[in-house]
């Protein structure tokens, strides 16, 4: 308890000396940040080796890059993300400045997840620390020794007292959260989302929650499959199917059923080789338990292909099942796992049915060379993100926000929205303290005449003929102040 | 907004254990439902429920149409929109048919088009102009609100945020356009805004229709359905709004719920899309706590003493009057109200004289016979302040009258910072002076305590009012005047820490109820482009992806 109060507490002091606040100061501890990633890659790529079997063009592809653009932009465009944003004024503040001010929040708290271990506690942390506020990292437990090397690293690129690393489990987390903090951002899965959310109820914190979700993946018959199913296998066997973000199951029609599976079938040959089990390029399932929970799945499914696997090194063969249930097990929670279901469908209609019929999921997927039918599907369906014709691609997009909405989430992250997540948008206005005349339409002792005043100087956006009203009112306006300035007095 | 007012710490323990009372007692109904084949719809509550407009459809008791009540029984049988897979409303709550009626509605897709948002909008315009009359009659009888006050927040301002928003709608939904990298040239990215579906909004009693139609508005044009829950407290209005409102706007897509806490505790149980509370923090919790477990996202408007600082250098008589006019506005009770001044001995004494001038010149000799100065709302609040009264000596007022529930304009000085008044937001006519030597002083003492919603800062000097600005946190700040920075639709409102999260008004509103959906359309050729990010892996397409990121470092493109 008294551990977390003080990591916490230093952070908090460190932010309060106003040191992170200052651009220069942000860039600086950015770019050590880059010179970290770029000076210790090897170690980095041997802890991902070491929690989750990844091989190096993977996880350089998968983690460095995303961590190294993710800096570059937001080096880049800082400085304008950065500046106040001057706003629109009415009459009354004309003469005044009225702007958004983007602030940093204070402390916030990063919660990783263990499937990317590395870019997912460093992309929040680049933009907590563009924003200007002191943050506490907790890296997933599960995934040890990238954990481990955050632990290690951060301190020895990064100002010590404003950005700590905490490790450990349940434990230390559940210490962690009865902390006060600003802001938290936890990447993990639906059910510690809520105790994350209602932990940080207790101090009104704002929450950013990237949960997952299982996203479709509709096939349309009118699609080039052979390209569909590539990119269909890429995403979802990639880190062995454990991105949130994955095609979870497929929804197609049953008369392309056996099509979809060849051509899979086909790519993954392509992709990994005859023996999955000795491609270098194919991940392991992160641990025993997460095994168990995946192997179940399988249970009274229709396989039609993979399906084997090996307890002692986590080792689960990409597998596809066909004429899935849409009552079964496999279909109930997120797969997190190289298993890819296929739900047949008759129409689309009845795709957008059963997609809005389930808790909505954090990515959706479509394929069809027809865009009406891609335009329909973005309009009827609802979901954190989408890519139409390929899958994960729009998490790659810098200008585009990442996040969930209902059940895979709230808030949204990436560039910019990473920057505006960690701010907060003080809104500012400067007055002159002068020309009090111009007040009076606003103080007591009240009238109508006052009012209509008001009411022109306030709603002059919805005119007609704006010209021809904005001289009259004016002239109304000029006759109304001068007269209340030359008989102010109305005693009561 | 109000600290201990809108639902005292008593009262929200009370809402708490109601909660958890009721999420048991709902579990078990939900089970012997299961067991009964889901087929009997639950039963109606005993007490007959706080009613809906005369003219909703949707009005009466929500039990009474089985129907409807769908949140539990399966099937909604209202629209073509299907059921949600999960029951995760406890069955037998009495707004879970409401709720399902709601939503069916949402899920028929008839809220999105904007044809449709724009209707209602006009159609909340209607209300505002048909209805003045009894808007000022209402908020008059609750609270004592002068007219001109009631005309310029409940119906001004609103206007100004109908006008904004009709104004800028089309341009708001729009599909925002994004940069791209090197290999999606040929694709589009875009951000789609998309509604949220069925939202909650929670409004208190101190501007009790500006509050909720202010949100209401973002909410509509968003494309969302909505529930409104006016304050119990402000109960002409409460009324006036239950059974008006319902008469202009689409009943099958918004209602109108009334009642105290265990009603909002009921109804916070079932799922929505969105909340939008305005209140006080203890209450922020409560709410924020029961949208946890349905991972819904919340805004929630708090309140908060809001510092005002006035330094030695500066036009003591418009600082006087510009400060007594954001105090005294509604008698006070105001989120944003000026809480406190803070300033030197010396201003102090210039200060008081030009206050009481202020005063005088805004409200005579007896502010009690001004109809230009508003009452407390009840009768708890009006002791509540009467004994903040005893806080430092009165400089000016201290008048009350408790059959009114009149209390006058006061300005109270020698305030300590352990006084009672110094310990909650205030929310009365009652402006403590605290002293200080210097800016830095004042900036500490600030910054000791809760972020407030306002910070306002008065100087002749912009260096001063800057550096306050820049050292110290809030939800908004204004210099040299209070209040006015909330009446600039193109500015965000809302707290922050323990003045609350999330903002609104204008499009800040709009872009609050809608979901900032991250869309990429891809092409289905060019398939060789893809290569490099496909296995098998090999160093060459290693050394591809590295000299791509390269160049990204340099000229902003990359593979991936």
């Amino acid at each position: 308890m008294e551990r977390m109060q003080q990591i916490v507490g230093r952070a908090r002091a460190a932010f309060s000396s106003g040191r992170s606040r200052p651009l220069e100061f942000r860039i600086q501890q950015l770019k050590a940040l880059e010179r970290m990633v770029q000076e210790k890659e090897k170690e980095i790529l041997a802890a991902l080796k070491a929690d989750l079997n990844k091989c190096g063009p993977n996880a350089y592809s998968h983690e460095i890059l995303g961590v190294l653009g993710e800096l570059a932009l937001t080096m880049e465009k800082l400085p304008s993300w950065a500046a106040p944003q001057a706003v629109k004024k009415n009459l009354l503040t004309l003469r005044d400045e009225a702007y958004i001010n983007y602030e940093p929040l204070g402390v916030v708290l990063v919660i990783g997840a263990w499937n990317y271990p590395f870019v997912l506690v460093m992309q929040p942390l680049i933009g907590a620390i563009a924003a200007g506020n002191a943050v506490v990292v907790k890296p997933s437990e599960v995934s040890e020794n990238t954990a481990r090397l955050v632990a290690e690293l951060l301190p020895q690129y990064l100002d010590k007292d404003l950005y700590p690393v905490v490790t450990g489990g349940v434990p230390e987390t559940t210490e962690l959260l009865t902390q006060r903090f600003d802001h938290i951002l936890y990447t993990g899965n639906t059910a510690v989302g809520k105790i994350v959310m209602a932990a940080a109820a207790k101090h009104l914190t704002p929450v950013t929650l990237e949960l997952g979700g299982k996203s479709p993946c509709y096939i349309d018959k009118d699609c080039d499959l052979a390209v569909a199913c590539r990119r269909i296998t890429w995403g979802k066997y990639m880190n062995c199917g454990q991105t949130c973000i994955a095609p979870d199951y497929i929804l197609c029609d049953p008369s392309i059923q056996s099509q979809v599976v060849e051509n899979i079938k086909a790519t993954l040959k392509e992709f990994y080789g005859e023996d999955v089990k000795s491609s270098p390029d194919y991940e392991r399932i992160v641990n025993q338990r997460h095994f168990k929970r995946v192997k179940s799945l399988l249970e009274g499914q229709k396989i039609a292909h993979g399906g084997e696997s090996d307890e002692a090194s986590c080792f689960i063969a990409p597998t596809i099942l066909t004429d899935v249930s849409p009552e079964s097990k496999v279909m109930e929670e997120e797969i997190f796992g190289p298993v890819l279901p296929i739900v047949t469908v008759k129409s689309v209609d009845e795709a957008i049915e059963f997609i809005n019929y389930r808790e909505k999921p954090l990515a959706l997927y479509v394929f069809s060379n027809n865009k009406q039918l891609i335009r329909r599907v973005i309009a009827e369906t609802s979901s954190g993100g989408m890519t139409a014709n390929d899958v994960i691609m729009h998490s790659v997009v810098p200008g585009l926000p990442f996040g969930g909405v209902g059940h895979s989430g709230m808030g949204a992250y990436h560039g910019r929205y990473s920057f505006e997540t960690f701010s907060h948008r003080r809104a500012c206005l400067i007055k002159d303290l002068r020309w009090e005349a111009l007040n009076k339409l606003r103080y007591p002792p009240g009238s109508m005449e006052m009012m209509h005043l008001a009411k022109f100087f306030l709603l002059k956006q919805c005119n007609r003929s704006r010209v021809g009203q904005f001289i009259s009112a004016l002239l109304a306006a000029v006759k109304a102040v001068v007269a209340k300035v030359l008989c102010p007095q109305r005693k009561v | 907004m109000p600290i201990s007012t809108l639902w005292s710490m008593s009262s929200s323990r009370m809402l708490l254990y109601f909660t958890s009372r009721a999420t048991t007692l709902s579990m078990e109904t939900s089970s012997s439902f299961q067991q009964l084949g889901m087929q009997q719809r639950p039963e109606p509550p005993r007490q007959q429920l706080p009613g809906y407009g005369k003219c909703s459809t949707t009005g009466g008791d929500p039990g009474k149409d089985p129907g409807k009540a769908a949140g539990c029984s399966g099937g909604s049988g209202i629209g073509k929109g299907p059921v949600p897979m999960v029951c995760s409303t406890p069955c037998g709550n009495p707004y879970a048919g409401l709720v399902s009626h709601l939503r069916a509605s949402w899920n028929s897709g008839k809220t999105r088009p904007m044809e449709y948002r724009v209707a209602q909008l006009e159609a909340l315009g209607r209300f505002l102009d048909d209805k003045k009359q009894e808007i000022l009659e209402a908020t008059e009888l609750d609270m004592g609100k002068p007219s001109f006050e009631a005309f310029f927040s409940e119906i001004l301002l609103c206007k100004n945020e109908l006008n904004v928003t009709l104004n800028n709608l089309s341009h708001w939904m729009k599909d925002e356009y994004v940069d791209k990298n090197l290999v999606m040239q040929l694709d589009s990215a875009f951000i789609r805004k998309d509604p949220y579906g069925v939202v909650l909004i929670i409004a208190p009693w101190n501007y009790p229709i500006h509050l909720f139609l202010v949100p209401l508005i973002g909410a509509i044009a968003a494309g969302n359905c909505a529930i409104i829950k006016p304050s119990e407290i402000s109960k002409n209005t409460e009324r006036l709004v239950a059974e008006t409102l319902s008469c202009y706007l689409d009943s099958d897509c918004f209602a109108v719920v009334t009642g105290g806490v265990p009603e909002t505790t009921r109804l916070l149980e079932n799922k929505f899309d969105y909340i939008f509370f305005t209140g006080s923090p203890p209450v922020g919790r409560v709410v924020m706590t029961a949208a946890a477990k349905h991972l819904t996202p919340v805004t929630l408007e708090l309140g908060g003493k809001n510092p005002c600082y006035v330094s030695d250098t500066c036009d003591v008589t418009n600082v006087a009057r510009r400060v007594a006019w954001g105090r005294f506005f509604n008698a006070g009770q105001t989120c944003i109200a000026p809480d406190y001044l803070l300033c030197t001995i010396e201003m102090q004494e210039k200060l008081l004289p030009a206050l009481r001038k202020a005063i005088d010149d805004f409200y005579g000799p007896n502010p009690r016979e001004s109809p230009d100065f508003g009452r407390i709302v009840s009768d708890k609040q009006f002791q509540r302040l009467r004994a903040l009264l005893g806080s430092g000596r009165v400089a000016i007022g201290g008048q009350t009258d408790e059959a009114e529930r009149y209390i006058a304009p006061t300005v109270l000085v020698d305030v300590q910072p352990l006084d009672p008044i110094m310990q909650e937001e205030i929310f009365g006519p009652i402006l403590p002076i605290m002293i200080i030597t210097n800016m830095d002083e004042a900036i500490d003492f600030i910054n000791s305590r809760e972020r407030p919603l306002a910070v306002y800062a008065f100087s002749s000097d912009d260096k001063v009012v800057n550096q306050v600005l820049e050292r110290t946190s809030s939800g908004g700040f204004c210099g040299n005047d209070t209040l006015m920075h909330v009446t600039l639709p193109s500015l965000p409102f809302g707290g922050i820490g323990n003045s609350g999260l999330g903002t609104h008004h204008g499009k800040f509103s709009f872009d609050t109820f809608s979901h900032h959906r991250g869309c990429l359309k891809r092409g289905m050729g060019w398939e060789c482009l893809n290569a490099p990010r496909y296995p098998p892996y090999s160093q060459q397409k290693f050394g591809v992806i590295r000299a791509m990121s390269k160049v990204r470092c340099k000229n902003d493109c990359t593979l991936l």
